[in-house]
Formats: structure tokens, C-alpha cells, sequence
């Protein structure tokens, strides 16, 4: 990969030139703040991954990750933040301005070679996948690609306050069960017919549908301090701070009130019924990176399940009514 | 030019070259720190001590543990943290930052004096940094 990376430490540029230079496979360029950073990143949009440090004078690491993403070309380009800031406010900050991992100094030389070798893959996803950037018609950004559409692959959604891509959601995760944060807690909403809706609709129609759904999930969740990510198959995960979570029930309810309100329609101009479900809520307790992952795969089980249930729950209604 | 891996020998003769030059400007943190906890100790008032303090403290414990020298960054960070909780709260307790950081001082001190392969390099300014308390 072509990696630029930040820090107002000379000396931690060094430490990383010898690093990568060893690790072999990519080039680096280096850039001693987030100015210099940003004038780069403007005259060459070749890089495809970014490493920036946070405590930097001037203008920090958060701010430059949250710049460089309106940079075109960087909307969607890997962020490591590099750094020796290890507070949940910090790492949360991160993630919402666009980071997609986070490691802390001092780093393990394995660890960074293995983060990398990630992001590599990840940029290598995306261009096989021909993927691109575009703007629904309700003004956020979603990625999507040249290959066939599957009901289950998840997809990028930006410009959404709150939402970040799948892959920047695992390794928050990850990165608060490793740094042994429990404060927080994990739960899913799922798409209710989704597979009638994916059926009934042009790939994009169906994507815009679930942008609005993100539109409508971040101003029900404005009150809460949360970050979530399509999961696909109609699924969102979202991570919310604090032991005590929302009455679920009522924020269901608000939650399709705010999507009905969006009144949303295909683009041949069908009008969308769309109704989410909650799953339930766990705690993000110690487990390894890993396992700490079952998480998020446990809370899109809950939230598919109530999601079926409150349709055959539905169809129960129906047919009694009409046994009658 | 996207670069092949380097050799594990040419790595290691990097890393140590890294370790020396790093232990060198660390005499320069050390004698920089020691000279803000006579500051302190003196009940001189801070300024911007506390800030400088944090920010060179930051610079070792984001270096350090990469280079081996774990117990210099662990201490680092230590220090670090309690300054900028200290100047979050907008209350500097002089006499506790000075214990935090004498700490730190005496962690980095033993480091310095351990460090073989520091003291086989010509370092001019090592006998007036970490020997100097």
C-alpha cells in the first residue's frame, strides 16, 4: 500500500519508516502534522491508507481524520489512528469522525503488520468490487459496487451523524472489549420482510431505503451517545454508552414513527412500507478481540429473530381475524 | 517503489540505531523534566510546566515500549495521565504533580544507568542528564 503517515514525533516516523520498511510490501510517506498532511492528501489522492497520531499541536489527529474524509478521493481510504491516547472519549471521537482502526502506542511491530495486512485486504475488496461513492437522494453517501447486489453483503453508508462502515464498527468493538471499556452495551434493529423488500426494488432503490432507515436511527439515537454500522440482510448494530439502555419497546416505537414519517417511496414511485424490530441488548463484557465480536453477530440473531416473530405474530392476527 | 521486506539483521541494526538515538534525546527529556521538579519543588508557579511536562511525557511513553524500554514507557504514561487529568480539572496540586513526576524521574534515572548499550556510545550530554540528581 501507498501509507501516509502523521505524527509531530520525528522520531515516531522513523520508528515507523524502519518498521513498514521491514514489514516490505508498502511505501511510506511521512508528514510531520496535520497541515502538512492535508496539503498532501490534496495534491495526490494516490494513498490508500492514512496512519495519524491524535496528540498533535495545532490541529489534532480526530480533526485531520474528519477533514481528509471530505477530501475526494479519502471518503472512504483506511484510517489507523496511531496513538498513545487510550480514554474511551478518545477512541469514540475517532471512530465518529472516520477512523476505521485504532491502535495505541507503544505498538507491537506483529500487530501492526497484522493491522495492516487488513486494511490491505480491504482496499483490495474495494477495488475488485469496483466500488463507489454516491449520493442518494435524501444527500447521504453510500458505496456501491459493479458486482451483483447480495440481500446479505453489507454496504457503506456516509454523511449519516453516527454511522460508520461495518468493518470501522468490528474494530471499535474489538478495540473497547480489548481495552477492557465495559461501559457500553451492543443491540441490533432489523428490517422487518426485508427479503420482500430486497425482491421488490432495484438494487440501488433498496440501499436508498436503507440509507433513510440510518437517517431515521441517528435522529431517534440524537440523545444518546451511540455508533452503529449496516450490517447488512436489513440489519443495523448499534453501540450505545452506559449500562442503562433505552426502553427498546418505546424506542421501537419512535423509531417507526420517525421511519413513516419519512414517507418513503422506490424510485418508480410505489410507496415503501418499511417497520424495524429491536433485538436485545448485552453488555460488552471482557472477552478476547475475538469472541468480543460474537457480540455484534449475537445481536443481529436477536433483532432478525424479533423481526421474524413480529411478522408472524402479525400474520396470526390476520388469520385469526379472518377464522372469525 | 513499493519496498521488500528488509532483512530481520538490517531490522535489528535499525531498531538499535533507533534505541541509541532515542536514549540519547531521552537524556535531553530527563534533564528538561528535572529541571521543572525543582521548579515545582520550589512552589514556583507552573505556567506551562504541567503542559510541557505532559507533552514530553507523551512523546516517551508513545516510543518507548516500541523499543523494548516498556518500564520507561509504562512510567511515562503514568505521569502523563495524571498531568492531564490534573490540568483537565483546571486545579494544578503542585506538590502532587511533583511526587507523580519525581516518580517517573526515578524510573528513568535506573533506565539510563542500566542501559549498556546506551553508555557504549559517545554521548556527551549523558553524564549532565540522567546522573545529574
Amino acid at each position: 500500500m501507498f501509507i501516509l503517515a502523521v505524527d509531530d514525533d520525528p522520531f515516531i516516523l522513523e520508528l515507523l519508516s524502519e518498521i513498514i520498511d521491514h514489514i516490505g510490501g508498502h511505501t511510506l510517506v511521512t508528514a510531520a502534522s496535520g497541515s502538512k498532511a492535508l496539503d498532501i492528501l490534496h495534491d495526490d489522492d494516490s494513498f490508500d491508507c492514512i496512519m495519524l497520531d491524535i496528540q498533535m499541536p495545532d490541529m489534532d489527529g480526530i480533526e485531520v481524520c474528519r477533514a481528509l474524509r471530505q477530501i475526494p478521493g479519502y471518503e472512504v481510504a483506511p484510517v489507523l489512528m496511531l496513538t498513545a491516547m487510550s480514554e474511551k472519549s478518545y477512541i469514540d471521537s475517532a471512530f465518529l469522525a472516520g477512523a476505521t482502526d485504532y491502535l495505541n502506542k507503544p505498538f507491537e511491530i506483529t500487530e501492526l503488520r497484522v493491522r495492516l495486512g487488513v486494511l490491505e485486504e480491504l482496499v483490495a475488496a474495494r477495488t475488485r468490487q469496483g466500488a463507489t461513492l454516491v449520493a442518494t437522494p435524501s444527500g447521504a453517501r453510500t458505496v456501491t459496487s459493479d458486482h451483483p447486489m447480495s440481500i446479505y453483503r453489507p454496504f457503506e453508508i456516509h454523511d449519516i451523524a453516527g454511522i460508520v462502515d461495518a468493518v470501522a464498527l468490528e474494530n471499535y468493538v474489538a478495540k473497547l472489549s480489548r481495552a477492557r471499556l465495559f461501559g457500553s452495551s451492543v443491540f441490533a434493529v432489523s428490517v422487518r420482510r426485508v427479503e420482500q423488500l430486497f425482491h421488490q426494488m432495484s438494487p440501488f432503490d433498496f440501499q436508498c431505503m436503507i440509507v433513510d432507515v440510518a437517517e431515521a436511527l441517528a435522529d431517534t439515537m440524537a440523545a444518546h451517545a451511540f455508533i452503529g454500522a449496516y450490517a447488512g440482510n436489513g440489519t443495523f448494530v448499534c453501540v450505545v454508552e452506559g449500562a442503562r439502555l433505552p426502553d427498546f419497546e418505546r424506542f421501537t416505537d419512535q423509531l417507526n414513527l420517525a421511519i413513516h414519517r419519512l414517507e418513503m417511496h422506490s424510485s418508480k414511485g410505489a410507496r415503501l412500507h418499511v417497520r424495524v424490530s429491536t433485538g436485545n441488548a448485552m453488555r460488552i463484557m471482557w472477552r478476547s478481540g475475538a469472541t468480543a465480536l460474537d457480540a455484534l453477530s449475537q445481536a443481529v440473531t436477536a433483532a432478525e429473530a424479533e423481526a421474524q416473530r413480529a411478522e408472524r405474530d402479525l400474520d396470526d392476527f390476520w388469520y385469526l381475524g379472518a377464522s372469525a | 517503489m513499493t519496498r521488500t521486506a528488509g532483512s530481520d539483521a538490517d531490522f535489528d541494526a535499525g531498531m538499535l540505531r533507533l534505541k541509541q538515538r532515542f536514549l540519547q534525546h531521552h537524556f535531553e527529556r530527563h534533564e528538561q523534566l528535572e529541571a521543572l521538579l525543582e521548579d515545582w519543588r520550589r512552589g514556583e508557579d507552573a505556567g506551562s510546566g504541567p503542559g510541557i511536562a505532559e507533552a514530553v511525557l507523551h512523546k516517551i511513553a508513545g516510543a518507548a515500549g516500541s523499543l523494548g524500554l516498556q518500564t520507561l514507557g509504562d512510567a511515562a504514561f503514568v505521569a502523563e495521565r495524571h498531568l492531564r487529568d490534573q490540568r483537565r480539572s483546571d486545579r494544578i496540586d503542585l506538590t502532587a504533580a511533583a511526587n507523580v513526576l519525581d516518580a517517573f524521574l526515578e524510573v528513568s534515572l535506573q533506565v539510563c544507568r542500566d542501559d549498556r548499550t546506551a553508555s557504549a556510545y559517545p554521548m556527551t550530554d549523558r553524564s549532565v542528564g540522567c546522573a545529574g540528581r
